[in-house]
């Protein structure tokens, strides 16, 4: 049957609900009784607690309960940590300090109150006894060995070491012509998702059944975590994540505040409702990136890449949070970048530091590996004096050297890396740009150029590589009316699975997709599930939904060649019925099909009733979606402001579902991964005082910031699911901020630079147009 | 963070200036926001004040210790406040300088700032804190 919607531009069906504002999200979940917890938090980045007093606030009219860390601590579990590297330090936390606290915004003391004001006051009469300690925030000091050490049982603050070597390193840069290196700052950043997290907790005491409501990317992840935090059985545990008002990442980790609020709905009887606010957020929401990474490019005089050593230092903060020691290890899988790599060596060390912890924001690791490798792929072309484009070209696999095996260690399942960077080019006419330049450069004005070829790891991923699985479940249930009901366990928080996954299921049946309904977000009715992160929804969970689909299709199959008098392979699906194959004149409609399944007398001898299916689907590898980014600069001489004149972006993720989400997509991504090259950064004093906790000191990008992007696309399909999809979740983040570096270093390649360090603001710009003089 | 600036008191001796700001209770008098202030030894002063900066305030307790004491001529200060929105910490000199007839007062320390007051308010602490000894200032001279 010819596809009808997959591939259509169709409006989102989440949509009308969320332009209407009529969405439930966690802060709309309102119970009778329900009380409201206030957390207190450390005011020191570093320091032992001498003594709390809690007394004023536990007798302050309204105050139901107020917990401490001993407490909580003998009843609760930690912050939970899943990944593990071999001999990794186990810095793992309480929910609520104990003895120390490590990180401005660490969680000392929650109050529950009948109203979230009284809370609050209450929470200002707690009194606590601080011992200030010397911070350190800088992840080279931390790891000298008379640093401050952030834990007494440590011997030092170095979490991990990691690293691996391929090819022969050394061999290699004996035989270079040329060895490029450099140091490359990756800025702590906040993911900032606009709705904060949430949590709401119901304990309904017989039956030991805890109901909690969370802003969450993996609902079934948090049940598995909560119930051995809380000790609650499982399967006496429900989360629901209702409408999730983005994530990008930060809503995959379990936090201190998800376990309090389940603890005190059990140890007060009532619903508690805890709403982060947005100085919260920025302090105690985990951060992203936050990475040094010293690179060496070994290159022959004709740009051929030799190879590459990388030192990386990853600042992890004060603890790990759910995935924190595996995210930076992902830059290594991914250091080659899209060329050949014949030698690799990667060493990490994860350092703690007193920040908050980081973990997965948008990207995750790869952002970090694509920056590095497409700054010194410039860095090594303006040293070989070659045009970018043509050191990139010249260092690409080509499309029949895939499955690639790379030097990282991973296999890149499909690729045309030069097609998608020849449509860059020529959508922003690269040859007309370099003219430009050149002229507007004899006018001493500024304009830069910057290219970035990128490819990623997405559809994550293979189980052996996830903590915990990488799989993902689909379910498909048609109801006795033939409508369809479509159950994932890839929770969404803004990637649109109520469309796409009716669109690929609308085609299949020969159904429309308003008769097909996805349900989400909701552990008693969802059986089975992982979650939305590293561009996994479609790749992975769509695939779990498209194996149900087959499933009911060869079931239904059986029940038409029953009735048609043929056999189930002469069946084929067409709109609304099913037809023998070549004799359209013999077919059932779908509805009748469905009666026969329910009604369950006219079945074929042996069939069950009922259209159910469940898949779990196990890929058996991750995807890697590329393309070539190019952004133009221009730098006004007078103040040093880098302003964006032209964005083009060809990014190819495989099949495609529906362009309008995957447009959406790339314009967020290239948004945020714009914001790092130019805007954004965390910044701690040197005693941990976080010195960005609003969002007038934090820059945010705004719309004014960016111009109209150009996007196209180029298709490469993946083979390693049947949709042929690869994802396109980060790509934009990733791809663009290194060409966005790029377009700026290029601009001031007049005054002899090389390198600026992220991000590039106008103050760091203008001083380098006063203080130096163009060639 | 770095504060440091002057205030000329015109027509007042140095002596009476030294008097007025080693006299806890007439510092109370001048402080802004000052709710309590109490001499608990030898230059060792218990404070509680309240305390504005930007959108976060609220009441800080702590202690001025004045040591290093130099009649007429120069002190340092240590100052320290702990409350809900976070802590403020300093360290000054104050130095008095007989000039026309009257007495200049320079000074110069160190502040710092943890919690929310740091992270939402870092930027105007510095303004404030001049704001603030501006007042203390010219409430000085006007009771003198």
């Amino acid at each position: 049957m010819p596809q009808r919607y997959v591939g259509l531009a169709m409006k989102r069906k989440e949509d009308p609900r969320l332009v209407s504002g009529t969405s439930t999200y966690v802060d709309d979940v309102v119970l009778p009784g329900m009380l409201h917890m206030v957390v207190v938090r450390s005011i020191h980045g570093h320091a032992r607690i001498k003594r709390i007093d809690t007394s004023r606030a536990q007798k302050f009219p309204g105050v139901v309960a107020v917990v401490t860390g001993e407490e909580v601590a003998a009843h609760c579990g930690p912050v939970p940590c899943a990944a593990s590297i071999p001999k990794m330090k186990n810095a793992q936390r309480q929910l609520l300090a104990v003895g120390k606290v490590r990180f401005v915004g660490e969680p000392i003391a929650a109050v529950v109150a009948t109203d979230k004001y009284v809370a609050r006051d209450a929470a200002d009469l707690i009194a606590i006894d601080y011992e200030p300690l010397p911070a350190v925030v800088n992840p080279e000091k931390a790891m000298e060995p008379d640093s401050p050490r952030l834990y007494d049982e440590f011997s030092d603050n170095i979490a991990f070491n990691f690293g691996f070597e391929s090819g022969n390193t050394e061999e290699a840069f004996k035989k270079a012509d040329v060895i490029v290196k450099e140091r490359f700052v990756n800025q702590r950043l906040a993911p900032l998702s606009m709705e904060p997290r949430g949590v709401v907790a119901t304990y309904q005491m017989p039956d030991n059944e805890l109901v909690v409501w969370a802003s969450t990317q993996v609902p079934h992840l948090l049940r598995t975590q909560l119930a051995v935090m809380l000790n609650v059985p499982e399967n006496r545990t429900r989360v629901i994540a209702p409408e999730v008002g983005g994530g990008f990442g930060a809503k995959i980790d379990v936090y201190a505040e998800d376990g309090l609020v389940g603890y005190l709905a059990k140890k007060t009887g009532r619903p508690v409702k805890w709403i982060e606010g947005r100085g919260e957020n920025i302090a105690a929401t985990i951060h992203g990136r936050d990475q040094i990474d010293d690179v060496e490019l070994a290159l022959k005089n004709d740009g051929t890449i030799l190879g590459m050593r990388v030192k990386a230092i990853a600042d992890l903060g004060a603890f790990y949070s759910l995935f924190t020691p595996m995210i930076p290890t992902l830059t290594g899988l991914l250091a080659p970048g899209c060329y050949k790599v014949p030698a690799l060596k990667f060493a990490l060390v994860g350092v703690l530091t007193n920040k908050m912890a980081t973990d997965a924001y948008r990207g995750a690791g790869r952002p970090e590996a694509t920056y590095m490798i497409e700054r010194i792929m410039d860095v090594a072309a303006q040293k070989l004096k070659m045009d970018p484009a043509e050191i990139r070209r010249k260092n690409f696999p080509q499309p029949n050297e895939f499955p690639f095996q790379t030097s990282g260690g991973v296999v890149y399942d499909s690729a045309n890396y030069e097609a998608a960077l020849d449509r860059a080019l020529e959508l922003a006419d690269y040859k007309g740009l370099r003219r430009k330049q050149a002229e507007l450069r004899s006018q001493g004005k500024y304009m830069g150029i910057g290219l970035s070829s990128y490819v990623e790891i997405c559809a994550m991923g293979p189980s052996a590589a996830m903590p915990g699985g990488g799989w993902e479940t689909g379910s498909v249930r048609i109801e006795r009316t033939g409508k369809v009901t479509i159950l994932t366990g890839a929770s969404p928080h803004g990637q649109g699975q109520e469309t796409t996954f009716a669109q690929i299921a609308a085609d299949e049946f020969g159904l429309e997709p308003d008769d097909i309904v996805t349900i989400h977000g909701d552990t008693a009715r969802i059986p089975s599930g992982i979650g939305t992160f590293g561009s996994r929804a479609t790749a992975v969970g769509g695939t779990a939904m498209y194996f149900a689909v087959q499933d009911l299709k060869e079931k239904m199959k059986k029940i038409a060649a029953h009735l048609l008098e043929t056999t189930p392979d002469k069946i084929e699906f067409g709109v609304g019925k099913l037809v023998v194959k070549g004799d359209s004149g013999r077919s059932m409609s779908f509805i009748d099909v469905v009666d026969v399944a329910y009604n369950a007398v006219k079945l074929p001898p042996g069939l069950e009733p009922g259209l159910d299916a469940t898949r779990f689907f196990e890929p058996s590898n991750f995807t890697f979606p590329f393309g070539t980014h190019v952004c133009v600069v221009e730098i006004d001489a007078e103040t040093g402001e880098p302003k964006i004149t032209k964005y083009v972006a060809v990014d190819d993720c495989g099949n495609i579902i529906n362009p309008l989400l995957v447009e959406g997509q790339v314009h967020g991504g290239l948004v945020q991964g714009i914001a790092q090259a130019l805007h954004e950064e965390v910044v701690y004093d040197e005693n941990g005082q976080l010195l960005t906790g609003t969002l007038m000191d934090y820059a945010v990008p705004r719309a004014h910031d960016f111009p109209e992007f150009e996007l196209d696309r180029t298709i490469t399909p993946s083979p390693v699911n049947p949709l042929g999809v690869k994802g396109v979740g980060e790509a934009g983040t990733i791809g663009s901020t290194p060409a966005v570096v790029n377009a700026v270093v290029d601009a001031l390649a007049p005054f002899g630079i090389s390198h600026i360090d992220m991000p590039l603001r106008s103050e760091k710009i203008w001083k380098i147009l006063k203080g130096r003089k163009a060639s | 963070m770095r504060i440091e600036g002057q205030f000329e008191f015109e027509g007042i001796s140095s002596e009476a200036v030294w008097d007025f700001l080693t006299d806890a209770n007439r510092i109370a008098q001048c402080l802004p926001g000052c709710e309590k202030l109490e001499k608990t030894g030898e230059g060792t002063y218990e404070m509680q004040m309240k305390i504005g900066v930007g959108a976060i305030s609220g009441s800080f307790s702590g202690g001025i210790r004045l040591h290093n004491l130099q009649p007429i001529s120069q002190y340092e200060m240590t100052v320290n406040g702990t409350g809900a929105p976070g802590f403020v910490k300093g360290e000054g000199k104050v130095q008095l300088s007989p000039k026309d007839s009257g007495t200049l007062l320079q000074y110069s320390g160190d502040v710092s700032a943890g919690g929310a007051i740091a992270s939402v308010g870092q930027r105007m602490i510095g303004g404030a804190a001049r704001m603030v000894i501006d007042q203390f200032f010219k409430c000085v001279a006007g009771k003198l």
